[in-house]
């Protein structure tokens, strides 16, 4: 029988969809094993949300042409969402950058100058020439200072995107090299209150659940994430559960109506702040009709208060920060069972329906479905409350409810912590690229946690600086005070995405103290604001691996070339690094530890250090034989991914610190990914609950051994006001967030045609009658004016999200309205986090 | 010319399944070729500018009834007038 090239795609697309279905369709099977013969299919992660969905890449003539949702994923079971769905054009933008720029004058670099067409060589000698000179400035400010007192005014902002490899080699070259702890992931955007949570109550990071928990759970509560649109595979897997299991509900709170409502059985809006209000309430009903578990808490909680009037995490000299009676302060101090008790008892039905405008039907349905013993409850979020001045605080709430109940680490028992890009957890927590960490949830101000660093990277002691670095606000910050002169910006979008562009990011960036670098594979606006450009190669264009939000590992090989002469991050950093001899970055004192490093270069002391470089070249293979590219392999003759893993690996092997054990690294290459700790080959599906944790002994039922005693901490703590609420001038709540159809910045999805063209600008999402009040109607722009900048859109009052009156939405993807101009850099002075979800506008006719 | 041809899984109340089944067969390029009746139903979208296809996409969102949309299988092509043997 002939088929029309046409037929032969779209029965390809019929039985892929009708396997996803569950159903067979005559005629249309056996399709895909036929594709094989012209389109090479190989898995790799999805490069967008923290889901990790698995994709099949169909490669033909060195380009990808085709993907299809992974039939064998257990994250997404076939399935993609519309992001997933066009992963193949993202590396095919038009403005894609394929050679270094420099910007200059008269044929010399000037920060004024214009972007210049560079070689590698040229733009790495005048970078190591920016850094030298910073890095001189802190050897002689370091002179004679012990590790805990090394200062430095170099620094990197780096991100949940990168690969494993990458943050792991970006870190390394940073706090035992440059000797910086001035390197920060974008991922203090959205997870640092997630993380804060987890180590406060935990003492260990990253969710107890896993994804398995959709479809063990009676009720689901959403609480400040919009899963429908950020997380739609997810939303599936929840949908099909409500769908099938009787007596299912799903409860959705959010400051403004969004998709999630279409499905929700209990859908509350509530006064934006007003969830650590709701969240007492529920701990206060507990108590009230005595439904907590005191079996459990008496063998698995310990009960705390964390000190109040905070502050707001802004300058110091804000007077915000003079008021608060304890700006920053987070020390847990113990308190009786009785003491919580009466901490959350002001939080009555009353006024918290009161405080929040959710009526009290709505939130004392939520309260028993918490409450009933009998049913199996997972929480949801993401960055509803971690993008939040009290966001570490939320987080904790959310575990007091489920740690007095009983509530956790077993299936359908589960608060869950979602993370918005595909490696937060896999690069930037667990390889530690944050200002306070190291690899396996060690951190730099504990001598023990550098001594073994220095142990496992084979470098003097003393080397890792002990001070907690600049986290990503204070980068910012610190660039416009011209205290950090020679900073690189990897794999983020941080113009674009940082709060209140007009007064921190952008005079930070164009100091003339400064020198900026900023790798990306497209010119956004924050490659536009720097004074070097290095274009890199994306996604399936290097090997990867990324971790996703349920503690899942996954590989990819690279697929296909970048275009022109675009080189990975990881590239970028191992060769950088042979731009400085030792001498440039240790003093005589380390030198004199090690002498054997005299006259080595910063590559051989971390990279070709017989540990990295011990696995040498090979071919890299899949089952049916196929060979793929490996443009670092080639280029530095070794193995780096593999080296690097493995070094990597030790941090989870040989530290006091158990529970973080990955897989080797064939492994991965081999298997769909695989949940940690991987104990003798095999996943951890719940951690601390016995018979699914190995590391929780028989009889012990539950153990949280990220503390010392085994036990979790419930964290009391109230409900505190925001940092900015609408006033009579700026009588608006302003949130800020994403949609279905971009990715963050937008910096590849935007490139996307079809996907530009579904949603092409950011628009004001507001209620119609505060747009009528205005003088405003659909579609026409209006001006979103702060304290602090301003920015014209057009009016939505119809559409995907419904604010209620007194808030606006409008979503930061677009490049040419940014609204970060208007947002306040407000942070949880916990977590250094941002809230991009509450600040006072104005929004009036242009 | 060009070709977009992606198969896209829809979730409805099974009791929507018929009407939810005529409403998307009622788009543009839009083939409905089976459900399953716990509510997935099979569809294919099929369109020669990009454009086009990506309203497509949310219109279908959009369908009264529709729970969900998720992509499952994408490919374009420059030109769809090749032959394939099978």
């Amino acid at each position: 029988m002939k088929l029309t090239r046409r037929d032969f795609i779209k029965s390809n697309a019929i039985a892929a969809t009708a396997t996803a279905a569950g159903i067979t369709i005559p005629g249309v099977g056996g399709a895909l094993a036929a594709s094989k013969d012209v389109i090479r299919w190989d898995k790799a992660p999805c490069r967008f949300c923290g889901t990790g969905c698995s994709v099949l890449v169909g490669t033909k003539e060195g380009r990808v042409v085709a993907t299809q949702g992974d039939p064998d994923a257990p994250v997404n079971r076939g399935l993609n969402c519309i992001k997933g769905y066009f992963l193949s054009k993202i590396m095919y933008g038009k403005d894609r950058l394929t050679q270094p720029l420099l910007r200059k004058t008269n044929g010399k670099y000037d920060k004024n100058g214009e972007f210049t067409p560079v070689s590698w060589d040229e733009a790495f000698d005048v970078m190591a020439e920016k850094f030298k000179a910073a890095l001189k400035n802190d050897m002689e400010a370091n002179r004679g200072k012990p590790a805990d007192e090394v200062v430095s005014t170099v620094g990197m902002f780096g991100s949940g995107q990168w690969t494993v490899f990458e943050g792991y080699a970006a870190s390394k070259l940073y706090k035992a090299g440059f000797r910086s702890n001035h390197i920060d992931p974008n991922a203090r955007h959205c997870m640092a209150s997630a993380v804060g949570g987890f180590i406060r109550a935990f003492g260990a990071d990253e969710p107890m659940g896993c994804y398995d928990d959709l479809e063990h759970a009676d009720g689901f509560v959403l609480w400040g994430s919009n899963m429908a649109e950020m997380h739609p595979i997810l939303w599936s897997r929840l949908t099909d559960t409500r769908l099938t299991r009787p007596g299912c509900e799903v409860h959705v709170l959010s400051t403004f109506e969004h998709r999630c409502f279409d499905l929700g059985d209990n859908n509350m809006v509530f006064v934006p702040q007003t969830d650590l209000a709701i969240l007492n309430y529920i701990a206060n009903y507990i108590i009230q009709k005595k439904a907590y578990n005191q079996a459990f808490i008496d063998k698995h909680v310990n009960f705390t208060a964390t000190p109040t009037d905070i502050g707001y995490g802004l300058r110091p000299e804000h007077p915000l920060e003079q008021k608060a009676a304890n700006a920053g302060g987070g020390k847990l101090s113990a308190i009786s069972f009785e003491e919580y008790a009466k901490s959350v008892e002001p939080y009555t039905l009353e006024y918290t329906s009161k405080l929040s405008g959710v009526p009290k039907a709505n939130l004392e349905r939520l309260a028993k479905l918490y409450a009933d013993p009998a049913r199996k409850v997972t929480s949801f979020w993401t960055m509803g409350f971690n993008q939040h001045t009290r966001g570490v605080w939320a987080n904790g709430l959310v575990y007091n409810i489920h740690l007095l109940m009983g509530k956790i680490s077993e299936p359908g028992n589960s608060p869950f912590s979602l993370t918005g890009q595909p490696s937060a957890c896999g690069t930037a927590r667990e390889v530690g690229t944050f200002s306070h960490r190291l690899p396996a949830d060690y951190v730099v101000n504990k001598k023990p946690h550098r001594d073994l660093a220095e142990k496992i990277w084979k470098l003097p002691e003393g080397t890792v600086p002990g001070k907690v670095g600049y986290h990503a606000v204070l980068q910012n910050r610190m660039l416009k005070d011209g205290k950090l002169n020679a900073y690189w910006v990897m794999c983020n979008n941080n113009m674009q995405a940082a709060a209140n562009l007009n007064e921190e990011t952008y005079p930070g960036y164009r100091n003339p103290a400064n020198f900026i670098v900023v790798s990306d594979p497209y010119p956004t606006v924050t490659a536009m604001a720097a004074d070097l450009i290095l274009p890199t190669a994306m996604w399936t264009e290097k090997e990867g691996a990324y971790g996703n939000a349920e503690r899942r590992t996954q590989f990819w090989r690279q697929q296909v070339k970048a275009p022109g002469e675009s080189r990975s991050d990881l590239w970028q950093l191992v060769e950088f690094s042979k731009r400085f001899k030792v001498e440039e970055v240790w003093p005589e004192d380390l030198l004199a530890k090690q002498p054997e490093s005299r006259g080595k270069t910063l590559y051989d002391i971390l990279f070709a250090n017989g540990q990295v470089d011990k696995f040498k070249m090979q071919l890299v293979t899949d089952d049916d034989g196929n060979i793929y590219e490996n443009q670092e392999m080639d280029d530095f003759g070794f193995y780096v991914q593999k080296g690097l893993f493995e070094e990597y690996r030790r941090f989870q092997l040989e530290g006091p610190k158990v529970g973080h054990e990955l897989a080797t690294f064939d492994t991965y290459h081999k298997v769909r990914g695989l949940r940690w700790p991987v104990i003798d080959g095999k996943e951890t599906l719940w951690r601390y609950r016995e018979g699914y944790d190995p590391y929780v002994k028989k009889g012990q039922e539950v153990a949280f051994y990220g503390n010392e005693d085994g036990r979790a901490n419930i964290i009391t703590a109230p409900y505190e006001p925001a940092a900015e609420s609408p006033d009579d001038e700026y009588d608006l709540w302003l949130s800020t967030g994403r949609v279905l159809e971009h990715w963050h910045s937008g910096s590849m999805t935007r490139r996307v045609p079809e996907l530009y063209r579904a949603f092409p600008d950011a628009v004001i999402f507001m209620h119609p009658d505060d747009a009528e009040a205005r003088g405003l109607r659909r579609g026409v722009p209006a001006r979103v004016v702060s304290r602090r900048g301003d920015m014209t859109a057009r009016v939505e009052t119809r559409g995907r999200n419904r604010p209620p009156k007194g808030l606006i939405f409008v979503p930061w993807f677009d490049a040419s309205r940014l609204i970060n101009k208007v947002t306040l850099d407000a942070t949880d002075p916990l977590s250094k986090e941002t809230d991009y979800k509450k600040c006072a506008v104005k929004v009036v006719k242009v | 010319m060009n070709m977009h041809i992606s198969g896209v899984l829809v979730r409805a109340y099974p009791q929507h399944l018929e009407t939810v089944s005529q409403a998307l067969s009622g788009l543009q390029g839009v083939e409905v070729h089976g459900a399953n009746p716990d509510g997935r139903i099979v569809v294919t979208v099929e369109q020669e500018n990009e454009g086009s296809m990506s309203d497509l996409l949310v219109q279908m969102q959009d369908v009264p009834g529709v729970l969900s949309a998720s992509m499952i299988y994408h490919q374009f092509e420059e030109s769809g007038q090749q032959e394939a043997e099978q």
